[in-house]
């Protein structure tokens, strides 16, 4: 039967044979109009969002069209920096699946101001995780206003409140 | 639109670093495919090839490279690409083919080989996250699990340890296939005490890093009926997507598959899933969601799943709806797009009572596959019945 | 539309690193090119003969693992280049010549460095492979320096 486990001391001793390369993927994305804003505003410490007229919805992370109705959005709204922890995690690995000794507490919160539902990915900071429970109310925590990049890391974390 | 039956079936070894190269191991699945069926290679009209991200296996253009290694030489081939829900849905691409009327007999070949991204392939999904608003959040592949799988125990008030089952379901479910690489009987205690990764997953609660490669073999009723008289009817198909805006839904319930079952039941004629499915090879990447998916699946009510689950419900030997008879992706590995295929061949050997040790008992008459990906938003399902 | 934006671009890179297999036939191949060889594996089938040697025909799908021999290290040129422009887009002074090989005894042609006097290149013209000394080979294709004319 095909597919023969490569061992690792075959490997080390050549007698499976293995070849690596580090291929470069460098890029440029362009952000476009909506995101482009997004993260302008973010370098002021601002969340916005933007409206659909026909369906009513307030959307975070913002976008051009509604992906519901197929129609341009019309309106930008600011929301607030607070919101509700939606679901999250406590993480102890890293990708490369490394153990780490401060866990990372990665969360999908809900944006008060923002459609019901409407949230994004950020990161928890509590200093005791067992405390962060689904519903929790949340406020952002913004870097410093000269160390902004117009990045969504302009904001550090979020706090429970 | 022209019947569609399954005539053939193949798989390699499911390991987690194969000697093969990727042609190797897809060659070798789609042979045993072909000789299972007692065909040659000039007896196919069409191929269909699907395999994720190039990033796995290093190789871009990936579907090129393989497509003399899935008996695509001077054919008409063709690459599809659904991430994690590939692996469904190239038997689906493959049932156009056929069912069209343009080809009676096509090839469906999945392939991956995730061992070549160093140093772990969970960095091949860095990229699949958006690069402005989630990227530089440094995000791990486990996250996304982790966050829909608190979100799943939340919102239903589920226990652990009941989700935690299916691992061990599974795991041993897959101590009776070849194919398997991590097949082993562990007690409901080693699954809860093995380490957290990302709370509230588990190590024992996730498949495992896999080559692997799988083949089925399609064919027009005309041609089947001539070479087998125990074809596998592909009854029914269905695909659907969700937003890629995933933190703008409610990850609770996947109705990206429950409209893609609506979708093959229709098809198929099934008016009550619960009762006219026989058999489930939901996509169990990690154990809750072969929970989530039997509920997408529309075979549980919302929520219930975990608690069908310890009442026995999916046991292969006695439960009334077996689900991953095969062991499943926790049990026999998860080469991504393979392992989607590989629930193809299983229900293909179960309707054919050629499944050997893992074979349900009673007869079964009809089964479902499904699988899942994307950014948690694409659900691919097929139903497959003996009539 | 929306109102004008000032146009923003966000840098990065993905991080890529591989490990590949050399795989059931590379790996014989590759071993034998340490020793100096060059393996061939032929289909009785339709008697193709593939160089380098594979595991599987890919036009009968039969395994013909058990056919590897080796070829001769000489062969014919198929076609040929010189190539002035770097991966970076960069214009070089001089040029990397490499051709496309067909050895004595295979169907198939494969691409390797040629080290061949411009006023020689043709296609057709007969070329030889030439070996690093057997001490510097680690079983890779580059265990073959170059192919230089026959003698």
């Amino acid at each position: 039967m095909i597919g023969t486990t490569a061992r690792r001391e075959e490997i080390v001793s050549r007698k499976v044979l293995t070849f690596t390369d580090e291929p470069k993927a460098h890029y440029a994305w362009d952000c476009g109009e909506a995101m482009g804003r997004y993260l302008q505003e973010l370098k002021k410490g601002k969340l916005i969002a933007r409206k659909c007229h026909k369906c009513q919805r307030v959307m975070i992370p913002p976008r051009i069209f509604c992906e519901k109705c197929f129609r341009d959005t019309d309106e930008w709204v600011y929301v607030k920096d607070t919101g509700r922890v939606n679901t999250f995690s406590v993480c102890f690995v890293t990708w490369d699946m490394k153990r780490i000794k401060k866990p990372q507490i990665p969360s999908v919160i809900e944006i008060d101001g923002a459609s019901k539902g409407m949230g994004f990915l950020h990161m928890i900071h509590c200093p005791d995780w067992k405390k962060v429970h689904v519903g929790m109310k949340v406020k952002a925590v913004w870097k410093p206003k000269g160390k902004r990049q117009g990045a969504i890391t302009d904001i550090l974390y979020w706090v429970p409140i | 639109m022209k019947r569609v039956a399954v005539v053939g079936a193949g798989l390699t070894k499911f390991v987690r670093r194969a000697k093969e190269t990727p042609k190797e191991l897809a060659w070798g699945a789609t042979k045993a495919a072909l000789d299972s069926a007692g065909l040659k290679l000039k007896d196919v009209d069409a191929v269909v090839h699907g395999t994720a991200p190039d990033a796995f296996d290093g190789i871009h253009m990936k579907g090129e490279y393989l497509s003399e290694a899935s008996g695509g030489f001077n054919k008409p081939y063709l690459r599809c690409y659904v991430g994690g829900g590939t692996g469904v849905f190239a038997p689906i691409e493959g049932w156009f083919h056929v069912a069209s009327g343009m080809f009676d007999t096509v090839l469906c070949v999945c392939e991956e080989k995730m061992s070549t991204y160093q140093p772990h392939p969970q960095g091949a999904f860095l990229s699949i996250f958006d690069q402005f608003t989630e990227r530089p959040l440094k995000p791990n592949l486990l996250w996304i699990f982790a966050l829909e799988m608190n979100r799943y125990m939340q919102t239903y008030g589920l226990k652990l340890e009941d989700i935690a089952l299916a691992s061990v379901k599974n795991k041993k479910n897959a101590l009776d296939h070849p194919s398997a690489q991590v097949a082993k009987a562990v007690t409901l205690q080693e699954v809860m005490n093995s380490e957290v990764l990302a709370w509230p997953v588990h190590r024992l609660m996730v498949s495992p890093v896999s080559d692997g490669a799988a083949a089925v073999v399609l064919m027009s009723e005309e041609k089947a009926r001539k070479i087998t008289d125990k074809p596998v009817w592909i009854q029914g198909v269905g695909w659907n997507l969700d937003t890629a805006y995933w933190t703008n839904r409610d990850l609770c319930f996947p109705e990206y598959v429950a409209n893609a079952a609506r979708m093959a039941y229709n098809m198929a004629g099934i008016r009550e899933p619960r009762k006219e499915i026989h058999i489930a090879e939901p996509y169990d990447p990690f154990a809750y969601k072969e929970l989530h998916h039997l509920e997408g699946l529309l075979l549980c009510d919302k929520g219930k799943a975990p608690e069908d689950l310890a009442m026995g419900r999916f046991d292969r030997e006695k439960g009334s709806l077996p689900s991953c008879p095969s062991g499943g992706l926790l049990g026999v590995g998860n080469p991504i797009a393979a392992a989607g295929m590989m629930k193809i061949c299983e229900l293909f050997w179960q309707l054919r009572d050629e499944a050997g040790h893992r074979q349900v008992p009673g007869k079964p008459e009809r089964g479902v596959a499904q699988a899942w990906g994307d950014l948690m938003q694409v659900g691919t399902v097929v139903v497959m019945g003996r009539n | 539309m929306l109102t004008k934006q000032k146009p923003m671009v966000l840098k990065g890179q993905l991080p890529l690193k591989n490990l590949y297999t050399a795989g059931l036939a590379g790996n014989d191949f590759l071993h034998a090119l340490k020793k100096g060889e060059i393996l061939s594996s032929a289909c009785h089938a339709c008697g193709t003969t593939y160089v380098p040697a594979r595991y599987f025909c890919e036009r009968c799908f039969e395994n013909i693992s058990q056919n590897y021999k080796s070829v001769s290290p000489q062969g014919e040129l198929v076609s040929w280049t010189g190539c002035y422009v770097g991966l970076n887009g960069k214009r070089s002074s001089t040029p990397a010549v490499v051709g496309a090989i067909r050895l004595y005894g295979a169907s198939t042609v494969f691409v390797h460095f040629l080290k061949v006097p411009k006023a020689n290149l043709r296609t057709g013209l007969k070329v030889q492979a030439v070996f690093k000394p057997e001490s510097k080979r680690v079983g890779s294709i580059l265990d073959i320096s170059y192919f230089a004319p026959a003698k």
